[in-house]
């Protein structure tokens, strides 16, 4: 979408809109929820998240002024909430959290494929990494942020953020190794 | 010479091609000679291409239909928050705020606003009988509200039913009709987005009015037919065939329909139990 039908959207919901709010969520909905499954690490706590967020968002952009982007600001109050989740339910930062055999189901049925099989295993190893190694490593190869993005979305330097990436990689590696070799 | 720390830490910078020359010289060279970097560097490779390649959002785990409801109960918990949070009264605000300080002072002074509070609470409602009538006209305003409620409540599932009832004509139009006709008559197809998108509207109103309990089915049949609406409003002339085949699958899966048919069966034996009372009360007195 534009930039500037965006813009537009947003005036539109400041001026009470309810059409362009809706059209506003139905852009971002799915980017939020991946950004929040990033750091929660459950499909449930990533929707109640993303829901939350855009809650947030319609009562805040009532004063949001168009000087900084949009999507940073949306993406910023997205790793807040998700982190205030993380915080709220006292998981550690490396909390492992067993994956849902429906999640894993549905993906083998609908792909049926070897691709099918290897998306699970970096589905698993995903869900194995360290919170902030596993939202820098989704948010720059699967959200396709650049790195800058990313440490504007994290607030932290763009050297911590290559860092995690760097770690996070190595660590998928070893983790989609072990895997097969169990699998096999 | 470069460490292979140096060379380590910068391989995932020569992988996204974000090197100097110079660096990524310095790292062609290096690899060539050292096994464990060259292992890292392989390493690493796989594991972007693999995400690049193969990974899936976790969005997709979510159905389409997920999708298309997500807006709505959004908007839903908006409501339903700002419904929920009543405004507090000068004193809950000013005794929120100072045991928010938590200072002893603090505590004190709240304890003592409260110890007043109470006793004008105790005086007021020592002093205050209130008069026979006084009864009677708060009884009267409280059996207002719940007429005014009751109407509202009424008012509403009418306007349901109505919605319901141009909704099946929708349908029943477009499940007798032969897809690919149905296609090729453009107006026709026209006519039918045009009635969607006014029905789809009207549903956001109706599901968002539809607040009883007692009225949760109703606000379920009331969505799901939505969900169909905004299906066929958004038809593309390029793909309706595949749109319309889609459309009505979801009905029948849905059993939309009958689902309608139940509703409007269950609306029309309440109305003669409501007609059977009436009578019973006429008689009666």
């Amino acid at each position: 979408m534009p930039a500037d039908r965006e813009r537009q959207l947003i005036l539109d919901v400041q001026e009470g809109s309810h059409d362009a709010f809706r059209e506003l969520v139905e852009l971002h909905m799915r980017r939020v929820y991946d950004l929040a499954y990033g750091f929660v690490n459950d499909h449930d706590d990533a929707e109640d998240v993303a829901q939350e967020v855009f809650v947030k968002v319609y009562h805040a952009l009532k004063n949001f002024r168009q000087e900084s982007g949009f999507s940073t600001w949306l993406y910023r109050i997205t790793a807040n909430s998700a982190l205030d989740r993380l915080k709220q339910r006292k998981r550690s930062v490396a909390r492992f959290v067993p994956m849902e055999e429906s999640h894993l189901s549905g993906i083998a049925a609908s792909q049926g494929t070897d691709r099918g099989e290897d998306s699970i295993l970096i589905e698993r190893a995903l869900h194995e990494l360290p919170t902030l190694q596993r939202a820098v490593v989704m948010l720059r190869h699967i959200d396709g942020f650049s790195t800058k993005q990313v440490s504007d979305i994290l607030k932290c330097s763009e050297g911590a953020v290559k860092t995690h990436l760097h770690r996070g990689l190595k660590k998928m590696r070893k983790k989609l190794e072990h895997l097969k070799d169990s699998d096999s | 010479m470069k460490t292979h720390r140096t060379i380590q830490k910068n391989l995932y910078d020569y992988l996204r091609n974000e090197l100097s020359a110079e660096d990524r010289r310095a790292i062609d060279v290096h690899v060539k000679s050292c096994a464990a970097c060259a292992g890292e560097l392989q390493s690493m490779r796989t594991a972007m291409d693999l995400l690049t390649q193969k990974a899936r959002r976790p969005s997709e785990h979510r159905s389409e239909m997920y999708w298309q409801q997500f807006a709505e109960k959004v908007e839903r918990r908006i409501q339903t928050e700002s419904t929920e949070e009543e405004p507090q009264s000068f004193v809950g605000r000013l005794l929120d705020l100072l045991v928010e300080n938590r200072k002893p002072f603090s505590f004190g002074f709240a304890s003592a606003l409260s110890l007043i509070v109470l006793a004008f609470a105790v005086w007021s409602l020592w002093i205050k009988v209130p008069a026979p009538n006084q009864i009677a006209s708060d009884s009267a305003g409280r059996r207002s509200n719940e007429l005014q409620a009751n109407i509202q409540k009424t008012a509403m599932e009418v306007r349901a039913a109505d919605y319901l009832e141009q909704s099946k004509v929708l349908l029943i139009g477009i499940m007798n009709t032969d897809t690919k006709s149905l296609v090729e008559s453009k107006s026709l197809l026209q006519r039918q987005r045009e009635m969607s998108r006014t029905l789809v509207r009207e549903s956001q109103e109706i599901s968002s009015g539809l607040t009883d309990p007692s009225q949760q089915r109703l606000r379920e049949l009331v969505s799901d037919l939505g969900l169909i609406l905004v299906q066929i409003a958004n038809l593309e002339t390029e793909h309706s065939v595949q749109g319309v085949e889609i459309v009505k699958g979801g009905v029948e899966r849905n059993g939309i329909l009958f689902k309608i048919n139940l509703e409007e069966m269950q609306r029309a034996m309440q109305s003669s139990r409501d007609k059977g009372n009436e009578k019973q009360a006429k008689s009666t007195i």
